[in-house]
């Protein structure tokens, strides 16, 4: 073998390793470069092991069969992209999801799934598309509850009733009672609008606007009831229906004891 | 008066009977007051009947009515045949008295014991009555008045009360039901119209009456009493008018101008685009509302739409970036409306169930709302507030007379 010929099969080597490092090296700058633009915290490339868990419990909890297996919505269901883990802790802490049958409106429940796998789920749904977070409501006692009942009185007051009792919408919907409503549950309510609810975002009403309408709403939560029965705490309307079938109901029974012969 | 004299004549002979009764030294006992002038009769006719076992010579039709005779039958001053005459069964012959014989079917007496635990029964309820109003007494000083808004203290002194008024009311209720006489009576009525001569001399009356005024010949009288007549409603009229000053325009105006800026009517800040979410709705003012009119008047509805949702095109003109302002006061009779549904975007009237399509220029789709709500023209400033375009072109509110 003369040197002519093992020098130029060399560089032939060299050549051909060059054009490799080239390629690797585009590859690395490439996934870097994948790594820095594609959204955080996505499905497919993460690594957080509540998400997985999350992703197994959405098919045990049969979500997927109406929200689609990536919660991409269907004819039965909306959607979850982007919605959150405020909504999906929010429908699940309520017992509203699973969903339990159709109807005009999901009712409240006793939870289905623990608290720990609703965070799960959360952080699955969360890793879609982003979407509130489940809220920090700690400190909503220290919120000023006038302002709250005034804020409350002027945002929610028309549907959920001036003491949160609730109130009828159309069609068989309705706005439901807040009186076991937490904190949590609130603020989740405002930022995502279940179902028909309107949405109140941060920026329509503040968190420390939320803060005192929770403080509000704690506080005629826990408010006693001077006649001795609520009935319903919406005001003259049963009151009156009481007073007048119980009130005369009794009055009509005395009458006729008092007309019996002995 | 005969004892074949059954009927009371008059209502003054019917009537007489219980005044009699009272003036009867033989009657004096509470019970007779208690029972009433419609038992009274009866009572005495009880105490005649009672009699009657030894006098032979009452007719057949009388029969003993009165169930016990607690106390031995006291001689009065009134005769027999006095009372016997209103007191006895009264004659079918005018088909006046209808009462089945049932009806003077006699009761079980009581017998000593049951009376006694009557009188027990009866002791008891007034006994508790007097505890229950001393007890009210007592809890006005001993229970905590602020305690659970009040609600012990409620209890306590309203429960007392009720519980010695209801006591005593069914003490007296007992009393009467056990250990009173119990005698029925029939109280006797006269026929409804007066005799024929009667009449026919009120009609005569009447008609001497009309011709001696002279209103039928002479002519000058009659006209000007018409004329009285046809003026005098006119005053009434005239003072409606201190019903108030008309509305005018006053109806017409909303508060709203354009320029101006939406304000959140609880916090008076401004609304900023992007202040609300997709589905969010606010409740916005014009800045600076001060006066009555403009509360009542200028509410409106901001509401933001997702894109592609607003399916009347007038509506989207008059939209900006998929928000909209509508007037919150309710076409129908005035309530302010926000029970909005963001998936179906119906906005739903609490007093009237009138429902608003708010996606499709707020068209009423049920209830008895005759009109859609107005809607208002918005636009963004150079800031990013939004801002009236154009204010509302018809009146809010209510439908009224001169609305046109």
């Amino acid at each position: 073998m003369s040197p002519s010929t093992f020098t130029a099969r060399l560089a032939g080597r060299r050549r051909r390793a060059a054009g490799l490092a080239v390629i690797v090296v585009c590859l690395g700058l490439l996934t870097l470069v994948y790594a820095a633009v594609a959204p955080r915290g996505s499905a497919a490339g993460t690594t957080d092991p509540n998400v997985a868990a999350g992703r197994a419990l959405f098919e045990k909890y049969s979500c997927a069969s109406c929200h689609g297996m990536n919660a991409e919505g269907g004819q039965r269901a909306p959607s979850l992209i982007g919605v959150g883990a405020a909504a999906v802790d929010f429908q699940m802490s309520t017992g509203r999801m699973p969903l339990q049958h159709h109807g005009a409106q999901a009712p409240r429940h006793p939870p289905v799934a623990s608290e720990a796998e609703i965070q799960q789920i959360g952080a699955f749904v969360q890793s879609l598309g982003g979407g509130p977070e489940v809220p920090d409501v700690s400190g909503w006692q220290k919120s000023d509850v006038a302002f709250g009942g005034a804020l409350f009185r002027t945002n929610c007051a028309q549907c959920h009733n001036f003491v949160g009792s609730g109130g009828a919408l159309t069609y068989g919907r309705y706005a439901p009672s807040l009186a076991k409503a937490t904190p949590t549950e609130i603020y989740e309510a405002m930022v995502t609008g279940p179902e028909n609810m309107p949405v109140f975002g941060d920026k329509t009403i503040t968190p420390d606007q939320k803060l005192a309408i929770i403080n509000y709403v704690k506080s005629v939560q826990h408010e006693a009831n001077p006649g001795g029965a609520g009935l319903g705490r919406i005001g003259p309307v049963s009151e009156t229906l009481v007073g007048i079938l119980v009130g005369l109901g009794l009055a009509v029974l005395a009458t006729l004891w008092l007309g019996t012969r002995a | 008066m005969s004892n074949d004299d059954d009927t009371p004549k008059t209502a003054a002979e019917a009537a007489g009977s219980p005044l009699k009764r009272a003036k009867s030294p033989a009657k004096s006992s509470g019970e007779a007051q208690e029972r009433g002038t419609s038992a009274s009769a009866g009572e005495i006719e009880g105490e005649v009947l009672r009699r009657s076992n030894m006098a032979p010579d009452v007719p057949a039709t009388v029969r003993p009515r009165r169930k016990v005779g607690r106390r031995a039958p006291v001689q009065s001053d009134v005769t027999e045949s006095q009372e016997q005459a209103h007191l006895t069964r009264p004659s079918d012959e005018d088909g006046t008295h209808f009462l089945p014989e049932s009806y003077y079917g006699d009761d079980e007496p009581l017998s000593i014991r049951e009376e006694k635990f009557a009188e027990l029964q009866v002791a008891g309820l007034f006994t508790l009555a007097t505890l229950a109003s001393l007890w009210t007494c007592v809890a006005y000083f001993i229970v905590p008045e602020h305690q659970r808004l009040g609600q012990l203290m409620n209890y306590s002194l309203g429960g007392g009360l009720a519980v010695a008024l209801l006591a005593l009311g069914a003490g007296f209720v007992l009393w009467a039901k056990k250990l009173l006489p119990h005698d029925k009576a029939v109280q006797e009525r006269h026929a409804m119209h007066s005799p024929e001569e009667e009449e026919l001399l009120a009609e005569e009356t009447f008609f001497k009456g009309f011709t001696s005024t002279g209103l039928g010949s002479r002519k000058m009288l009659r006209r000007s009493l018409l004329g009285i007549v046809a003026v005098l409603p006119l005053p009434a009229l005239v003072l409606l008018k201190d019903l108030g000053p008309l509305p005018t325009k006053k109806l017409r105006n909303n508060g709203w101008r354009a320029g101006q800026r939406l304000v959140d009517a609880t916090t008076r800040q401004p609304v900023k685009l992007g202040d609300l979410e997709i589905g969010g709705i606010k409740t916005v003012m014009p800045e600076g509302f001060t006066t009555p009119d403009q509360y009542a008047l200028s509410p409106t509805m901001l509401i933001r739409f997702g894109p592609d949702e607003i399916r009347s095109k007038k509506e989207l003109a008059w939209s900006k970036f998929d928000h909209v302002a509508y007037s919150k006061i309710c076409t129908h009779a005035g309530c302010p409306i926000s029970l909005y549904e963001q998936q179906t975007h119906h906005l739903l009237c609490p007093c009237h169930q009138s429902t608003f399509d708010m996606a499709n220029d707020a068209n009423v789709i049920f209830g008895p709302a005759a009109r859609r709500l107005p809607q208002m023209q918005l636009d963004v400033d150079s800031d990013g507030y939004f801002v009236v375009k154009q204010p509302y072109e018809v009146p809010v509110g209510p439908s009224f007379w001169e609305r046109g």
